[in-house]
């Protein structure tokens, strides 16, 4: 059963979503990171662009690919 | 750096540590254990650093280290210094009539129900345009100065209320038709920096 869903997953396409998911969440904390180390008005436009976007970007993709995973899979199917 | 900055860092690590399982092993949100965290990795530990973030760079942004750790405003840092009771900015600041660590928030703030988010988007503003090169020079403000950073302090105050000079003009100041600092126009005056003594407090800035 496992390795059947396993095999959705990547037939699906989920699995490079939520890599890609993963890689923008991943890149804007690190940006957000450095930004709290820093009190100057370039770290506030910092944590905004690119920080906050790559992070928002990828919590939506994360989200948009678990809501459409059923569609991806059938479509595969 | 604070508490929560060592919270945030590590809710910020921990999300990416959570991160790099998803990458390496995304076929384990085939189990419910799997989903749990990729949905902690990919959603509550990033919004919550978002979050926490947001709230931190936004305390952080009405202090006044914040306000004169940009170049552009050193004069007016400087300002806040002058040796001179006359001068509106550096009384208020040497006698505590505002709390010294936002000093230039108490006064540049607009006081209305979405003041702060204005403030911070003219502070993105002045970012741009400081790195961009296209700040003013002297920069100016966008706006006149109005009367509502002085009266949410000093309306009810006696010292206002009952000022002789203040009598004839109480209700087009409150109205916003007459400037406060029509009289009160002794500014920072950053062009006539060298011309006055500063005072040099024992203390930190």
């Amino acid at each position: 059963m496992s390795l059947i869903r396993v095999r959705e997953l990547r037939r699906g396409g989920l699995a490079g979503r939520l890599r890609a998911a993963g890689g923008l969440i991943a890149a804007g904390l690190g940006v957000e990171l450095v930004t709290l180390l820093w009190n100057h008005p370039v770290s506030f436009f910092l944590f905004l662009v690119p920080g906050a976007i790559l992070v928002g970007a990828g919590m939506l993709l994360y989200l948009w690919s678990i809501v459409t995973r059923g569609e991806s899979a059938g479509r595969g199917a | 750096m604070t508490g929560a900055d060592i919270i945030l860092g590590v809710l910020a690590v921990a999300a990416l540590a959570l991160i790099g399982v998803v990458i390496r092993r995304p076929e384990a949100v085939a189990t419910v254990g799997g989903r749990v965290v990729a949905f902690a990795a990919l959603f509550v530990l990033p919004a919550l650093v978002l979050l926490g973030g947001a709230v931190r760079h936004y305390e952080q942004a009405q202090t006044t280290a914040f306000c004169v750790s940009c170049h552009l405003l050193e004069p007016y840092r400087a300002s806040l210094h002058i040796d001179d009771p006359r001068f509106l900015p550096a009384a208020h600041y040497q006698n505590r009539r505002v709390p010294v660590d936002r000093a230039c928030y108490t006064c540049h703030t607009n006081y209305t129900m979405f003041g702060d988010v204005d403030d911070k988007v003219r502070g993105v503003r002045h970012v741009w345009h400081a790195v961009w090169g296209t700040a003013a020079d002297p920069i100016e403000l966008y706006e006149p100065f109005g009367n509502g950073a002085c009266l949410a302090c000093h309306r009810g105050g006696r010292s206002y209320e009952e000022q002789a000079a203040h009598a004839p003009y109480l209700a087009d100041l409150r109205a916003g038709s007459r400037s406060c600092v029509m009289c009160h126009n002794l500014g920072h005056e950053i062009d006539q920096l060298d011309r006055f003594p500063r005072w040099d407090p024992a203390g930190p800035p």
